[in-house]
């Protein structure tokens, strides 16, 4: 009889158990992927897969290992969970390792979307035509397009861990992508869209492919400006890559090891007034929607900042038993290989009452931010960041001309406390098990690198 | 699950009807550690094993990819079935689309390890984490926190195509690396320090992990005491030991070929072989088999063998990085630089090592011959947009020059530029070959080990992000 991944996941924390685990836990991620990509028209490729992987964490003597095999039969699963148990025995004591507690009474949120599988292949791929078409057909000056995708995937998770959680839940998600590039004279420029949604009805692939092609051609005819500090309106979409950034802040583990800029800071103000962070991993309006974290632990709502003013750090169970708080349900793996970290669920800073037009009437001189570079070197730890911008040129409240070339840095701290608007047009950007959502934000005092 | 070519050239011709006008199995097992030491504690340890294998089919220029972990014949048949479905889906232009080898071309030996890590303790790795860690934390009392990352990775590969073209490798890669915090009256600054390459266990111990954390130790330190970054245009001398961060993006990218082919020009470098798109002064080049280094491979994730490709000779662009897709569209042949971050990932041309050759300049002289500029002695990560050549890369360790004299360290800088106009204007290339330095390149989501080097250059003038004085207007 064909095993079900709850019998899999039981029977490689039994596996870990013999091989002399005195606790153990198993996580089983099974995804299907199609990913179709079009060029001109013409199908370029198309990928298909079902994948599957399974982790086991062993506890022995107060000390975690982790291994893990993409094979499901006997002998993997045991091989897995006896070096699990190798592994752990390698390991330092740690007096709050351990795995989850089944909770009772949970609410579960669930955000699958049957509809994602009654449509063909063939009418996805015909999305996939359609943002090109979208973007080819926005203006003349498109001349190419470049991963234009339509993308879903779908992952059923299951975990198991000897405290008697024993869970499962599937989850799906499409979207798309387009890369287009605009040319005038000898001057290219590219433009970005991407959408990623939890329901396939609200998937829009003209605006993907329209999104794309205004970016690059707006572009088109872009300069310096003069080196200077100057007021920035950060679009949704740019507002999300910050905060983004902002999310390593939080996270419990990051503040214990004295890694965060926010470790300490409970009950104080870190940002300006009228700003909330909320993480809420049972909101199944956006992509991050889960029922359960990867631990088992039931998604909740947890507020971080409520009007400028730290209230929680984000944990896992082994940061909550560290801080002697409760787990927020923020356990995330990078993949089934990797051991659970914290890492945020649906994490929005909630929008504000003001129309992004009004944000940017309000700045003599500044930049409307729609594309940064380098993000990835933002340092959370000392707060200072330093990013490639390019965007709009805002002069007494309106746009002139396309910016390139320059950089704004400053610090997250300043730059938090310096929001003095929050624009009403929230929007999601993620992924599964993981998005960001966040309104345009009118921030002051940000130095500009130009000419 | 098996590696064995002749059962996956068996399970291939099993599913002859589906090759399409090629078909091709990429198989691939491989085994990672992973030992992170942070806040003076093992943080996470893992040991784990996996496998898979991706089929890809091409028909016209349509390619279909379907993966699975199941290893039995039927599952490959099946993906081969699957895979010809999806690319008869939407055909266009038919005929074979992807380039064969040069049949003359030998492989080379691989053995580029000493000490296999699958051999070593666990033990011993965690003890290059904890000497990392106790060295670091020695440097100083304002060294805060350390966290210290052992790798290694034994990768074996499989590639046969219809063609009959066979390659095994195997890739085996030891890395470390850490981060050091240190902080002092409320000023916090980070160092960061990694090794790595496509070797054993010997290219993290005797000492190399210690070595490191002193260096990133003391380096934290000295960005204490260093003031925030001038902004605004400057001149920039790139010291030989800063690693090749400017050569990977600014020109390494624009090289690849899926971004210059002539039905899709998206490169600034598009059209430009035989054309001069840099000074005289350099040369680059990037070199996937140089023995040991984090970006060498015996043969790339399609089969053919690692090569080194001239890039820019003299300032003249001469080649680009093919994978066979790529040289097939362009005529060519395919040169190594097919890369896949795993079996669930279609192959794109990606560098290996790029390396900027010294040329004639005296180092010292560069410095001397800059009136106020900026000298940039480590490099840390960066981006760019290959349409506009537009790139930008963040500085881990700079230093002030001041009437040819270097004074003062500063933090925080950023460097942007655009790559085609600075390769133009570097007017000093030093004699000086630098260490590599390595990195972990992301290309479309997927990452590709990789290494890069420069002697001492100077680009007269860029834009160098800093911290501005003053103050800006907000209307009311």
């Amino acid at each position: 009889m064909a095993m079900t991944n709850l019998d899999t996941v039981r029977q490689a924390i039994e596996l870990a158990r013999a091989a002399g685990a005195d606790e153990a836990e198993a996580y089983l991620a099974r995804s299907r992927v199609l990913t179709v990509e079009v060029g001109s028209g013409q199908v370029e490729t198309i990928k298909q897969a079902e994948d599957l992987g399974l982790s086991v964490r062993a506890l022995v003597d107060g000390r975690v290992g982790l291994s893990y095999a993409t094979d499901f039969d006997a002998a993997s699963l045991r091989r897995a969970a006896q070096r699990a148990v190798e592994v752990a025995r390698a390991s330092d004591r740690d007096a709050c390792a351990g795995f989850a507690e089944p909770e009772t009474g949970a609410p579960a949120a669930d955000g699958f979307d049957p509809e994602m599988d009654r449509h063909s292949a063939d009418e996805k791929i015909e999305r996939a035509f359609a943002v090109e078409r979208a973007a080819k057909e926005y203006d003349a000056r498109i001349v190419l397009t470049r991963r234009v995708s339509y993308r879903e995937r779908v992952v059923t998770e299951a975990l198991a861990n000897t405290r008697g959680i024993a869970v499962e839940q599937c989850n799906n998600l499409c979207g798309g992508s387009a890369m287009v590039l605009a040319r005038q004279g000898a001057e290219q420029q590219v433009g970005g869209g991407m959408d990623t949604k939890r329901r396939y009805a609200e998937f829009d692939a003209c605006a993907i492919g329209r999104d794309a092609a205004e970016r690059a051609v707006t572009m088109l005819g872009a300069t310096d400006v003069a080196t200077q500090r100057a007021s920035i309106v950060l679009e949704p979409r740019m507002a999300a890559a910050f905060l983004g950034i902002i999310a390593n802040l939080v996270r419990a583990d990051q503040v214990l090891k004295g890694k965060s800029l926010f470790a300490g800071k409970l009950g104080q103000a870190v940002a300006g007034a009228g700003i909330t962070l909320i993480d809420d991993g049972a909101y199944v309006g956006a992509p991050g929607a889960r029922a359960f974290d990867d631990e088992g632990v039931p998604s909740r709502r947890t507020v971080v900042v409520a009007d400028g003013v730290l209230q929680n750090y984000l944990h896992t169970t082994h940061t909550a038993r560290q801080a002697r708080a409760a787990s927020t349900s923020n356990a995330a793996r990078a993949s089934f290989k990797a051991p659970p970290d914290v890492a945020v669920s649906n994490f929005a800073l909630q929008a504000g009452p003001v129309a992004p037009a009004d944000l940017r009437a309000n700045v003599a001189h500044g930049l409307w931010v729609r594309n940064l570079m380098n993000l990835h070197t933002a340092n959370p730890i000392s707060g200072e960041f330093s990013f490639g911008a390019n965007g709009m040129w805002i002069e007494n409240g309106k746009l002139t001309r396309p910016v390139r070339g320059v950089t704004i840095s400053g610090n997250l701290t300043d730059l938090l406390l310096n929001v003095r608007g929050i624009g009403n047009d929230l929007e999601w950007q993620g992924a599964m098990g993981l998005s960001i959502g966040a309104p345009s934000l009118l921030i002051e005092q940000v130095s500009i690198a130009g000419k | 699950m098996t590696l064995d070519p002749n059962v996956l050239v068996a399970a291939l011709n099993a599913g002859r009807a589906y090759w399409g006008d090629w078909a091709e199995i990429f198989a691939e097992r491989r085994v990672d550690t992973l030992v992170v030491l942070d806040d003076g504690k093992l943080d996470k340890l893992s040991a784990g094993e996996e496998a898979g294998l991706g089929v890809r089919v091409f028909v016209g220029k349509t390619a279909a990819y379907v993966y699975t972990s199941d290893f039995s014949r039927q599952a490959i048949v099946e993906a081969l079935r699957l895979a010809h479905v999806a690319a008869n889906q939407r055909v266009g232009q038919t005929g074979a689309f992807v380039a064969a080898l040069d049949r003359g071309v030998a492989m080379r030996p691989l053995a580029h390890y000493r000490i296999m890590p699958d051999g070593v303790p666990l033990a011993d790795k965690v003890a290059v984490v904890r000497a990392a860690d106790r060295v670091a934390r020695g440097a100083g009392a304002a060294i805060r926190q350390v966290t210290a990352t052992y790798t290694d990775s034994i990768q074996d590969v499989t590639i046969i195509n219809s063609l009959e073209e066979v390659a095994q490798d195997r890739r085996v890669r030891t890395m470390f690396n850490l981060t050091v915090v240190a902080s002092e009256n409320d000023v916090i600054q980070t160092a960061f320090e990694s090794t790595g390459g496509l070797a054993g266990f010997e290219q993290v111990a005797d000492g190399v992990s210690e070595r490191l954390a002193r260096a990133a130790a003391e380096r934290a330190l000295r960005m204490l005491r260093a003031q925030p970054a001038p902004a605004g245009v400057m001149p920039v001398v790139c010291a030989a030991v800063a690693g090749g961060v400017l050569v990977h993006e600014a020109m390494g990218h624009g090289m690849e070929a899926d971004f210059n082919l002539p039905s899709k020009p998206m490169s600034v470098f598009a059209g430009k072989i035989g054309q001069p798109v840099a000074s005289a002064n350099v040369t680059i080049v990037d070199d996937g088999t140089i023995p040991g280094l984090n970006g060498t491979l015996g043969c790339d994730d399609e089969g053919t063998p690692a090569q080194r490709r001239v890039l820019i000779e003299n300032g003249i662009l001469k080649n680009y990085l093919h994978d066979r897709t790529t040289a097939r569209e362009m005529g060519v042949a395919p040169n190594g630089s097919g890369r896949r971050q795993t079996f669930r990932h279609l192959p794109m041309p990606r560098m290996s090592n790029t390396l900027m050759l010294p040329s004639q300049d005296d180092p010292a002289a560069i410095i001397h011959s800059v009136a106020r500029g900026l000298l940039v002695k480590q490099m840390g990560g960066g981006q760019v947009n290959i349409v506009s050549g537009e790139f930008v890369f963040k500085v881990q360790e700079a230093f002030l020059i001041e009437n040819g004299q270097v004074t003062e360290p500063v933090r925080g800088a950023t460097l942007i530029g655009n790559g085609p106009a600075v390769l133009k204007i570097i007017d000093r290339v030093g004699n000086d070959a630098g260490p590599t330095r390595i990195g972990m390149c992301g290309k479309y989501e997927q990452g590709a080990p990789v290494a890069h080097g420069i002697p001492t250059v100077r680009v007269p003038e860029i834009v160098v992000g800093g911290i501005v004085a003053g103050m800006s207007e907000t209307m009311r």
